[in-house]
């Protein structure tokens, strides 16, 4: 797979976001309060899309938080 | 070629998978030992390793876990006719962006579908990947007609990629119940390595 810098979008993988903006890993670490799981460890390969749908989490606030990280590159 | 070894023990998730990712993307790697101290990162390592082409075994070493990868295409002692039949194989892909096939009666259309999917198979061991996307994801979702048809394809090799975007869209990603969710770089990274792309939409 080539590696891009363009947006974060709903169906790319944890393993994708987090392997294009390492600093996305503080997002997902920060989920895990409210997932009650290790998002990067059991959901690495899953979508952005499905980890919401299966965790209850607000895709939009998870996309708006790994934008915003990334602006701090 | 190389085998290379990469030590990761000590390590929390996701790092032995980036750096196992790193490695594997340089794409000269026949073997790949990566050695880890957690279940976690051994199964996130042998899946990534899977999804990369690799056939993989894990060993014990101690208290630590040693998790091999050998590229599948290169594997030492494949006999020479099998080799020699997988490289004569065309890769032909075909996407389905469609729940219904051709125009004029709807009805008929999705009949047609259902045929099509459950004759796919005739294609034998060409048939490389299904791509199913736009109104195509709903053929992989319960109440399907064509289910157990893609269940078969599935069982036999062929990879079933269907489109996590346009689940999400119809609101059908729990009920997904055949074939692995992917999105467009995947697709379009399969669609560039098929030898023949033929497609419904």
């Amino acid at each position: 797979m080539s590696e891009g810098n363009g947006p974060i979008t709903p169906d790319m993988t944890i393993l994708e976001v987090v392997f294009r903006h390492r600093q996305t890993e503080a997002v997902f670490r920060r989920y895990e309060g409210e997932t009650q799981v290790c998002l990067l460890c059991q959901a690495l390969f899953d979508s952005l899309a499905e980890v919401a749908a299966k965790y209850g989490l607000d895709l939009d606030r998870l996309l708006q938080d790994l934008q915003e990280a990334v602006r701090t590159e | 070629m190389q085998n290379r070894e990469l030590d990761c023990r000590g390590q929390a998730c996701p790092q032995p998978v980036l750096k196992t990712k790193e490695i594997i993307d340089q794409g000269d790697v026949l073997q790949l030992t990566v050695l880890v101290d957690n279940d976690a990162a051994r199964e996130n390592v042998s899946r990534f390793l899977e999804r990369s082409g690799y056939q993989v075994q894990v060993a014990a070493q101690g208290s630590d876990l040693a998790v091999t990868g050998i590229r599948k295409q290169e594997s030492p002692g494949q006999a020479a006719a099998d080799t020699r039949e997988e490289t004569e194989l065309r890769k032909i892909l075909v996407l389905v962006g469609t729940d219904r096939l051709g125009t004029g009666d709807d009805e008929l259309g999705k009949k047609l579908i259902v045929n099509f999917i459950n004759t796919l198979k005739e294609m034998g061991r060409e048939l490389w990947a299904l791509v199913l996307l736009n109104a195509g994801v709903r053929l992989a979702v319960a109440g399907s007609e064509v289910l157990a048809s893609l269940q078969e394809l599935e069982d036999n090799g062929v990879m079933v990629l269907v489109c996590g975007t346009c689940l999400n869209h119809f609101q059908l990603l729990e009920q997904k119940q055949v074939g692995e969710t992917t999105n467009m770089l995947d697709i379009v990274t399969h669609m560039q390595l098929a030898d023949q792309v033929i497609s419904f939409t």
